[in-house]
This record gives structure tokens, C-alpha cells and sequence, in this order.
């Protein structure tokens, strides 16, 4: 034992104590711990402190208007969830839906009106909401109506009805209602070749749930199309039959890249772009050929057609389409379901009409398993008159800015200089307009040249509904009500209208509800003339009120969707084929799509949607390009080099991504990014690809044709590294495939 | 050899010695630090408190608790009130003295300013602990059997004696079919 220093038992006893010394007065120490309590200034009625309430809306994020509940704990939204009584969704989300609550709390959220000192400039002057309102009154009482314009996207029906009969009562002309999103997802080409083949113009809905075998033409109605997550049930449900002793169903996807609802397919077919609908006429040739068509009433559609001819312009060997046809002609309940990309050329709108045919060859209209037509929308007294606008209407419009025809533009729930292709001229027009007003709740690439912004609601801050027009076989008017008394000091757009009817002689008899409130309660009494037996009963307003909040809506006891039935005389096919516009110089065949999650963009200011991998390349924050292995070593290019894509119209910089699953003559990019503005989470990243389109439009249907252009990949010489959750190699596996990089 | 092993022993119990005292002393600090919070008189004027608010005062003009912690019956906390609540009153209600009259100044302050009050808690369970004001009052608990005498205090006091033997010696005193589920560790520990 040493005489100097400390032993190893004196240590350990010495930490001993001083260990107990600390959990002594640790201990000591952790019952003075604080912690307060602040009650409300002014308690809600109905709130309990510390337990949370469950309010019921319906979400906006898209236009599928899925049924949510939002749990709210001491005034705060903290979680959506699906609402299990709701037709769509029956109880599920999305992410989008998930990430509502990050445009409630978003940090670049327009907290009171403000006016711009200049267009563009982005130097805002708050003012108060009585400057504001009389502004807009001056402004709108002022100006001759024919000059007056309204240009709107996905505004919700409640706002639309207010907003139509406005317009109808000053003599303005009706607001333009052109929706992107829609225009991403061929939604006017569906309606279109529905009221040519079946004379009504409504959306289709497909019985999904009880289809054996599924044919889906270049479709995301697994991602963002028509009602995700409807369809996403209905999956679920036609693949869970086996767990019964039911047969498992079947899916065939046809597209130039597996996409996310390729990628869950039994088969993925890779196929030239644009050629869905050759794809369907070469199909239905063989159906008819060899017998398996059960009804030949669409025959005279695919006369003169030759299945051979069009196996190779589509790139899928004869005898592959023949085994296909076999398949789908001996299936009990075959579907087909057209999806965006066919309807996004030229010829989009023959090429959904030949999907369409494929169901009429199959006999599969109003059957179970089949093509049906969704319940009827049209609503006097709760959903508008105006038909959603065309790109032409768009171009209307914009001629009528550029020629200084318009003094008044008022604009809501679009982005219009974001997400049309720059050849519209929708920013140049905006520049002869007298004065602009937006109502958007954030500074975007439109609002940005507005003269005054009066924001909105966030949708959790809202009233509203909305008629739901697809995705469900009942008749559903889903209610929208506030979730969290509005944070800011913002204003219910429907407010601000039924304000200013108050004002205007010729408005008020037509609008002579005070605020929302009232009108949405007036709009009990109207589904109740209409005389569908419902989820409740609708004699009593108070008491039918009370069931509206608390069901999210109402909705139709019995399905009111109907069975297709053709009414006209069918003739030959013509002007399928797609046109890609740009030379030899441009190799490659541009296809764009909407992002799972910031989908036409709308979703790029919402840092849960930003951070969410991309479901097929993992990546996520920036822009990416996607090229086959085989065209990127042709292009001598590695992954997360940045190249720019060039087309005749425009050119963009974003990060190679290898990806073999696409065809070799297509270059692919997801939208969303690419913004200016739009606040701290969306601007100064990644690329819009919308920038390289033309303005080129489907033929009848008069919308964007996004798939016409071919591109040139040039690469820059720099690098960066693509955010993604994969490891490094990526899915192309480079390395051990012998590709460099 | 010997005299070193004594060495040794002296300087081990030095060691020994100076770890009490170290300890000793440690604990008139704790003590002393938190002897003015347990041990004071006026509650009122506890550091932390918004207002010195007496119960007293209230429970001896008749209000019943369940008027200000009305949320006590059918929740999970018994709620502090709102501003609003005391308001209720106070916009007619002046105190007569001087003292409690600026006491009641700060409320309507605070109402005019639409400001919430900050008040400091008093009881409180861990957050392991899953404890609901619901079933106890629903059983027929008075407030008291709990909280103490708190209608003759200003102020309660932090009460740490509120263990889980504290819990466990009532619930196993109820009827014998309730008594396992008021004793499964998964009725409190969810």
C-alpha cells in the first residue's frame, strides 16, 4: 500500500459518497422543479383542458376532398387523420393531407392584408382590413364589370357558388376556373370522352375493389390522380380477396417509366410515349379478332386497324399483346383505366376515348368490377354553373390582359405564372392590367405581381364544402368547418364576397347572408329539397347543422353513381398517334410528372413534403432528371451530375438520376420545384420543368398537352449530390453493372 | 509495518469524515433552499404566482370548487380558470381591502390585454403517471380527501405526498371486485 496518494478503496468509498451526496441532493433538488399552467384568456365553449377534440372537415390539398379529422388540443391543430365516416377515404390520408397543418403553421404566411408598392417588387405595406375592403369595394364599383376578371384553381364549390353569383349579379363576366393540378391529371379529357360516349359529362369512377384483371394506361391514380386515396383502398381491397378464397386481382400497367402505380403492377409494360391509345386499339383489335370481345358494339371503332403495325410502332412484341389480350379477354371483371399521360398529347383525347372502348368491348359498364359514371354534381344552389376553363379559355383571358381589356384582376387558388408554360404570356398580360388583387395566403409567383394581397384562410381555418365529383358511388357534399380560430389576420374569402354584396345593390338580393356561416347553413335546406334520403335527417336546420360538423357532410344513403350507357353510333379511330414538337437536335422525348408529394407544386412550401423521398428514386429537395442507364453512358454522364435540359422553348438544370427502369428515348422529371417564391421552404431550389413545355393543346379537349416536347441533355461539367435515402450506388446498382460512375 | 496500517486507518477515516461533512453540508443547502417555499406562511405571495389569490377568501363566500375547476368532473385536469371566469365576477365584484383590491387590478389588467395569467403548479404527478380528475370525483371524492383543507388556506401548498402508497392505500380499501383493476400497475402506468 502506498503512504503518498489515494487507494483504490479510498477512491471508490470517496465516490461513493459523493455519488449519494448527488442523488441525495439531486433528488432534493428535482421536487423544486416548476411548472406552470396558463389557462385561456377566454375559454372556448365546449373545450376541456387537457384532453384533445376531434373537429371533422375535409381536406383541400387536393381537389378529391377527402373526409379528415383534425385533432386540436388547447387551440392548436396538432394531427390529421382520415375520417372513417367519410365515402373516399374511409378513415385513410395521404401525406399531403398529412402535412396540412404545415400551411396553417407556415412561417411565410401573409399574417394581415398588404399592399406592394410596386408589381414584383415584393415590398409589402401592411394595412388594415377596412383600407382593404374598401379598396376592393372602390375597385370592383368603379370598374366597368365586362373589365372586371376573375381567374381561379382549385377553389372549393362553396366559394365558387358565392363567387359566380357575384359576378352574374354586377354583369361581370363569370370567373375563369382553370385548375393545373386537373390539367396534370387528363381530368377534362375523362370528362370530355364520357359526354361524347355516354352523353354525360361527368368523371369516371372505377370499381377497382372487384376488378380481376386491371389494364392501367400511364395512370397515377395510386399517386396524385383523380382520388388517390380511394383508389389506393380499393387496391388494397381487390388484392386482399385472396385472403378470402377470392381470387387475387390482376394489374397490367403500360407507361414509358414505373412509376409509383406502375411499381405495385403485376407487369409493368414499357411503351413508347404517347402511345396508350394505339396500345388500347391494337388490344381491342385482338379482343375482336379472336372472339374474346363480349359486346361488339365499339367494333367500328377499330376498323382498319393492324394490331402488328401498331405493336411496333409502340414498342411491345405482337405475341406480348396478344398474351395480354388473352388475359384481359378471359377475365371476369377486366377494367381499363386511362390514365394522365394518355390524355397529356395531341391525340389525348382518341386515346382515352380507345381505353374507354376497351371497357365497352369487355361489357364491363355499371357492372361490379367495372367503368361507372360519378353521382351527379350539378347542383342548383351549391355548385357553380361555369364549366372549369380550357387552356384555350386561359389564352382568352390572357388576350383580353394583354390588349388592356381587363382593369381588374382578381386572383385566387392558382398559380398560374408558376405552373403554364411561359409561352402562355400570363406575366407579360398581367403587366396592361389596371389593377390586381390576390387572395392568396402566400407570396407566390403570381400573387408576387398582385397590387394588393388580401389573404385568405389557410383550409384548417375554413368553412366551406365541397361536392365531391369522383371517386366514391354515393352522392357526398363534404362540410369543411375551422378546425383552430384563425391565427392571423386573415379573412374567409366567401366572407369577403358576401361583405361586399352587403355594398352593392345588385348583389345583395342574390347574396343576403351576412357571413359563411349563415350561407352554409341556408344550403341545409337546399340538399333537403332534393329529396335523396341521406346520412341524416334534414328537417330541422339547428339539429341538421349539428350533424354537418359532426359527420364532415352529408352524404346519400343509397350509391347514385350510374351505369354507363353508350348513346351514339361509334366510327373509326383517328389521331392517336402523339406529336413531340423540337427536331433530330433533341433526342429525347420529355416526360414530366406530377411529384407523389409537392404534386403541380402546390406542396413545395411544406418541409414534411420536401423531405419526403420520392416513392421510386428516393430523392427528395431538389429536381432531378431521370435517365436509363444506357442513354446516360451514351451521354457519357454519371448520377448527380447536372446537366441542362434543353427544349425549343425553354432550358433547366437538374441532377442526373440513373434509373433503369425507364425507356431509353425518354428523359423523365418530376414537378413541384423550381419556385421563385413561395416562401423560405420552396424558393431557390430545384427546376420547373413546366418551363420547357410549349404551349401545345390537347385536340377537342383544349388543355395543356405536357407531353409534346423533346429535349437535349447537355452536361454542365459540375457535380452535386442528390439528396436521397438509397445508398449511393442507387437502384441502377452502376457499379457492378460495369456502367461508369 | 504497523504504524503504517494506523496511517492508513487515520487517513481512510479522514476520507470517511470529510465525505459527511460534505454530505451534511450538502444537505443544510437543500435544506435551506427549499425550507422558504415549503415551510412559508403567506402563499400568496409565493414567487411565481400571478396573483395572490386566497381560497380561503372564495370557499368561505360559498363558491363551490367545481365553479372555477369545472373541468374536474369530466376531465382529465381540473383546469385552472380562464381569465374570463374570474371576470365573470370581478368586472362587479371589488374587494374591500386596499391590498386585494390591486390584486383584482391585475385580472382586469390582464382581461383588458387579453393576456393569459402564468400560474405555478402546484400538484403535480410525474409523466409516468396517468392520473384523470374523472373517475375520482365521479367515485364521489370530495376535493379535500386529496388536496387537503385547501377552502381554509390562502394558497395550497406543493404537496409531495401524494405517492403511490398514497393512491394504492385508498384503492385497495374499495369494493373487493374493483380492487384489481384499482391495483394493476396498468391502471395508472399506461
Amino acid at each position: 500500500m502506498s503512504k503518498q496518494g489515494i487507494t483504490r478503496r479510498q477512491f471508490l468509498q470517496g465516490t461513493a459518497l459523493a455519488g449519494a451526496a448527488a442523488v441525495i441532493s439531486g433528488c432534493t433538488l428535482s421536487l423544486q422543479k416548476k411548472e406552470y399552467l396558463e389557462p385561456y384568456v377566454d375559454m372556448p365553449e365546449f373545450a376541456l383542458p387537457g384532453e384533445s377534440v376531434w373537429y371533422a372537415t375535409t381536406c383541400r390539398e387536393c381537389p378529391a376532398a377527402c373526409g379528415i379529422i383534425v385533432r386540436v388540443h388547447q387551440g392548436r391543430a396538432k394531427k390529421v387523420e382520415g375520417n372513417a365516416m367519410h365515402p373516399v377515404n374511409e378513415g385513410k390520408t395521404c401525406a399531403r393531407g398529412q402535412a396540412a397543418l404545415q400551411a396553417l403553421y407556415n412561417p411565410d404566411r401573409l399574417r394581415a392584408p398588404v399592399a406592394q408598392s410596386a408589381r414584383g417588387s415584393r415590398q409589402f405595406t401592411s394595412i388594415d382590413w377596412n383600407e382593404a375592403l374598401n379598396t376592393l369595394y372602390q375597385l370592383i364599383s368603379e370598374t366597368d364589370p365586362a373589365r372586371i376578371a376573375f381567374f381561379g384553381g382549385d377553389v372549393p364549390d362553396h366559394v365558387l357558388w358565392i363567387l359566380e353569383t357575384f359576378f352574374a349579379a354586377i354583369g361581370a363576366p363569370p370567373p375563369v376556373i382553370y385548375s393545373t393540378h386537373a390539367a396534370w391529371e387528363g381530368k377534362r379529357a375523362l370528362r370530355l370522352v364520357n359526354k361524347s360516349l355516354f352523353g354525360v359529362d361527368r368523371l369516371p369512377v372505377y370499381d377497382l375493389a372487384h376488378a380481376d384483371v386491371v389494364f392501367s394506361f400511364s395512370g397515377g391514380f395510386l399517386s396524385t390522380e383523380l382520388s388517390p386515396v380511394h383508389y389506393n383502398l380499393a387496391f388494397g381491397r381487390m388484392r386482399g380477396r385472396q385472403d378470402t378464397g377470392g381470387p387475387r386481382g390482376v394489374v397490367v400497367h403500360f407507361e414509358p417509366r414505373l412509376s409509383q402505380t406502375a411499381a405495385p403492377a403485376d407487369r409493368w409494360i414499357p411503351i413508347r410515349p404517347g402511345t396508350e391509345g394505339l396500345v388500347a386499339l391494337a388490344l381491342g383489335r385482338i379482343l375482336l379478332d379472336e372472339g374474346w370481345a363480349r359486346n361488339t358494339a365499339a367494333a367500328p371503332f377499330f376498323a382498319g386497324v393492324d394490331a402488328k403495325e401498331l405493336a411496333e410502332v409502340t414498342d411491345v412484341e405482337y405475341e406480348r399483346l396478344r398474351h395480354l389480350a388473352q388475359l384481359f379477354g378471359q377475365a371476369q371483371a377486366p377494367l381499363a383505366i386511362p390514365g394522365s399521360a394518355a390524355a397529356a398529347h395531341r391525340g389525348g383525347y382518341q386515346a382515352v376515348m380507345a381505353v374507354q372502348m376497351l371497357n365497352i368491348l369487355m361489357d364491363n359498364l355499371g357492372k361490379p368490377g367495372g367503368l361507372w359514371l360519378a353521382p351527379d354534381t350539378r347542383i342548383d344552389g351549391l355548385t357553380p354553373k361555369t364549366e372549369p376553363a380550357s387552356l384555350a379559355d386561359v389564352r382568352d383571358l390572357v388576350e383580353r390582359m394583354r390588349s388592356g381589356q381587363v382593369d381588374l384582376l382578381l386572383l385566387d387558388g392558382s398559380n398560374p405564372a408558376y405552373g403554364l408554360p411561359p409561352e402562355v404570356g400570363f406575366v407579360d398580360a398581367v403587366a396592361n392590367v389596371g389593377k390586381v388583387i390576390s387572395f392568396s395566403s402566400f407570396v407566390d409567383e403570381t400573387s408576387v405581381w398582385a397590387d394588393y394581397i388580401l389573404p385568405g384562410h389557410t383550409p384548417l381555418e375554413s368553412w366551406g364544402y365541397q361536392v365531391v365529383d369522383n371517386g366514391t358511388d354515393r352522392l357526398v357534399i363534404s362540410a369543411q368547418q375551422p378546425v383552430v380560430r384563425p391565427y392571423y389576420d386573415t379573412r374567409d374569402v366567401a366572407d369577403v364576397f358576401l361583405f361586399l354584396a352587403q355594398a352593392l345593390e345588385p348583389a345583395r338580393a342574390q347574396l343576403p347572408w351576412l357571413n359563411v356561416v349563415d350561407f352554409l347553413k341556408s344550403r341545409m335546406e337546399v340538399i333537403r329539397n332534393l329529396g335523396i334520403p341521406g346520412s341524416f335527417a334534414l328537417d330541422n336546420v339547428e339539429e341538421a347543422w349539428a350533424y354537418w360538423l359532426g359527420n364532415g357532410g352529408w352524404r346519400s344513403k343509397e350509391p347514385l353513381w350510374s351505369a354507363p350507357v353508350l348513346k351514339r353510333e361509334l366510327s373509326q379511330a383517328f389521331n392517336l398517334a402523339p406529336e413531340f414538337e423540337g427536331g433530330t437536335e433533341y433526342p429525347f422525348i420529355l416526360y414530366p410528372y406530377e411529384s407523389p408529394t409537392l404534386t403541380d407544386g402546390r406542396g413545395a412550401n411544406r418541409p414534411w413534403l420536401q423531405e419526403l423521398p420520392d416513392p421510386m428514386t428516393t430523392a427528395m429537395w431538389r429536381t432531378w432528371v431521370e435517365l436509363n442507364p444506357e442513354t446516360a453512358y451514351l451521354l457519357g454522364v454519371q448520377r448527380d451530375d447536372v446537366v441542362k435540359v434543353i427544349s425549343p422553348y425553354g432550358e433547366v438544370e437538374a441532377i442526373v438520376y440513373i434509373y433503369p427502369a425507364i425507356h431509353p428515348h425518354v428523359v423523365a422529371m418530376p414537378l413541384g420545384q423550381g419556385h421563385t417564391d413561395y416562401g423560405r421552404y420552396a424558393q431557390g431550389r430545384g427546376a420547373n420543368p413546366v418551363q420547357l413545355l410549349g404551349g401545345r393543346e390537347v385536340d377537342v379537349v383544349k388543355d395543356l398537352a405536357w407531353l409534346s416536347v423533346r429535349v437535349k441533355i447537355v452536361p454542365t461539367g459540375r457535380r452535386q449530390r442528390l439528396p436521397r435515402l438509397e445508398n449511393n450506388a442507387g437502384v441502377d446498382r452502376a457499379r457492378e453493372v460495369g456502367f461508369p460512375g | 509495518m504497523d504504524q503504517g496500517r494506523a496511517k492508513a486507518t487515520r487517513r481512510r477515516s479522514r476520507w470517511v469524515l470529510g465525505g459527511i461533512v460534505l454530505l451534511l453540508f450538502l444537505t443544510i443547502v437543500m435544506v435551506a433552499y427549499a425550507a422558504p417555499q415549503t415551510q412559508g406562511k403567506r402563499w400568496g405571495k409565493l414567487r411565481g404566482q400571478p396573483i395572490a389569490f386566497s381560497h380561503k377568501t372564495h370557499a368561505d363566500k360559498g363558491i363551490d370548487c367545481l365553479y372555477c375547476h369545472s373541468n374536474a368532473p369530466r376531465g382529465q385536469v381540473a383546469s385552472i380558470p380562464s381569465v374570463e371566469k374570474c371576470m365573470g365576477c370581478h368586472q362587479v365584484v371589488t374587494p374591500r381591502r386596499r391590498r386585494s383590491q390591486m390584486e383584482v387590478e391585475k385580472i382586469r389588467d390582464a382581461w383588458a390585454r387579453h393576456a393569459p395569467l402564468r400560474w405555478e403548479k402546484m400538484f403535480d404527478q410525474p409523466d409516468f403517471v396517468y392520473f384523470s380528475h374523472r373517475p375520482h370525483v365521479q367515485a364521489g371524492l370530495a376535493c379535500e380527501d386529496c388536496h387537503g383543507d385547501i377552502g381554509r388556506l390562502d394558497m395550497p401548498k406543493p404537496d409531495y405526498s401524494m405517492t403511490m402508497g398514497y393512491c394504492l392505500d385508498c384503492h385497495q380499501k374499495q369494493a373487493p371486485e374493483k380492487v384489481a383493476k384499482l391495483t394493476d400497475c396498468a391502471t395508472c402506468h399506461k
